[in-house]
């Protein structure tokens, strides 16, 4: 998509979905506010209301990254988000320039964030390393770490589960190993 | 000398018809009243020289104009006129040019409306004061780059980057302490407690 392209259709976005969900969340707001709604009632209007909540951030966030063409590389945004949640325990960062193919950036994406998130939530590291590239046409990430390894990934079962499934539906591979000595988790998409 | 029974009138200008309808129900609940609705700057403008409203809700992005140029419009005729900016934007930039524009008030339109209907009553009691959640830290980002000298802003943008200390130094041809005790004056001088923070900091106030 060229950029004019996406400019346009940001403002789109913020003109319509965005300032929709607003007016959609207003409305729950107002729903909130009659004296007849019933407790019972009053707790489902505040989870919906959360959800628009939810929408806005998000549409928010898609706006900004197609506003602003400093955020469109995907390799730029991973190494803000890495360092982000990994702080100082990121130590090795290596992510190559290449064109990553447009239909797997989200979930590739999706997928790192929540290995680097599984790393700094479970592995007790103090090193924690992001390594993506372009391997025989493929798309090759790897999240590595010097932490606990082994039992941890019972714990992170369900991240990881997230994670296969969105590699399956992609046809990529999936590689776990880990040990006592940390853990290592390469996707090829 | 306004009468014990008087509603404020309260004028709402948002390009987004069911953004404006949400507010001005919500007035109606809150002792405010709505004297019109403006979809555009120009409309804006009509409104205001027809209406003489007590208060103004203005969105930042107008389509054939800023809100920002409206709120200095309007200040600029009238001290005493309520103004709050409602924005899409959560830039604590945009907070600061409000207020410098002459605004009372700034609420995101993420905020439910209880809060753009208390903010817009403090606004309407105090016009020449400023209200807005989060002013604070927005002052303290946006005031990031004039607390700092040249060099720790040159380390913080080196914070920004990956790596740890020890490279960051070497990066800059600086010894590890030197580094050290730069980024601990930083840390100091933003009120922040880790790199973490000070990275928010710096992303938050431009400096990166």
């Amino acid at each position: 998509m060229s950029t004019p392209t996406r400019l346009e259709l940001a403002r789109d976005i913020h003109d319509g979905i965005a300032q929709d969900l607003v007016a959609l969340g207003y409305e729950l707001d107002l729903l909130l506010g009659k004296s007849e709604s019933t407790v019972e009632s009053r707790r489902e209007i505040r989870t919906l209301r959360f959800r628009v909540d939810e929408l806005i951030s998000k549409v928010r966030r898609e706006m900004y990254e197609l506003r602003d063409p400093k955020t469109l590389s995907l390799q730029e945004d991973l190494s803000a988000l890495a360092r982000e949640i990994c702080g100082d325990q990121l130590t090795k960062f290596e992510i190559a320039e290449f064109d990553i193919p447009s239909a797997i950036q989200s979930e590739l994406k999706s997928i790192a964030i929540e290995l680097l998130r599984n790393a700094k939530a479970h592995s007790r590291a103090s090193q924690i390393e992001l390594t993506l590239s372009a391997i025989e046409n493929r798309t090759y990430l790897e999240v590595r770490d010097n932490g606990v390894g082994g039992a941890k990934v019972d714990i992170s079962r369900l991240g990881l589960v997230g994670i296969t499934e969105r590699v399956n539906s992609l046809n990529g591979n999936f590689e776990i190993s880990t040990s006592d000595k940390g853990t290592s988790i390469k996707v090829f998409l | 000398m306004r009468l014990p029974d008087y509603l404020p009138q309260v004028l709402i200008i948002d390009d987004h018809s069911a953004v404006r309808a949400g507010i001005a129900q919500a007035l109606q609940g809150s002792e405010l009243n709505c004297c019109g609705e403006a979809a555009s700057f120009n409309e804006a403008i009509a409104q205001i020289a027809r209406t003489n409203p007590d208060a103004i809700v203005v969105d930042l992005n107008l389509p054939d104009g800023s809100g920002l140029d409206l709120i200095r419009w309007v200040r600029e005729r009238s001290t005493e006129t309520a103004i709050v900016m409602l924005t899409m934007s959560d830039s604590d930039a945009d907070l600061v040019a409000a207020m410098q524009a002459g605004a009372s008030g700034f609420v995101k339109k993420s905020a439910p409306l209880g809060e753009v209907i208390s903010i817009l009553k403090r606004a309407i009691d105090s016009p020449r004061s400023f209200t807005a959640n989060g002013l604070v830290s927005a002052l303290k980002s946006t005031s990031a780059k004039n607390l700092l000298t040249q060099r720790e802003v040159e380390v913080l943008q080196a914070l920004c980057l990956v790596g740890d200390i020890a490279s960051l130094a070497r990066n800059m041809n600086i010894s590890e302490s030197t580094f050290k005790t730069h980024a601990g004056s930083i840390y100091r001088k933003l009120e922040v407690p880790n790199r973490a923070s000070a990275v928010k900091v710096a992303r938050d106030s431009g400096l990166i």
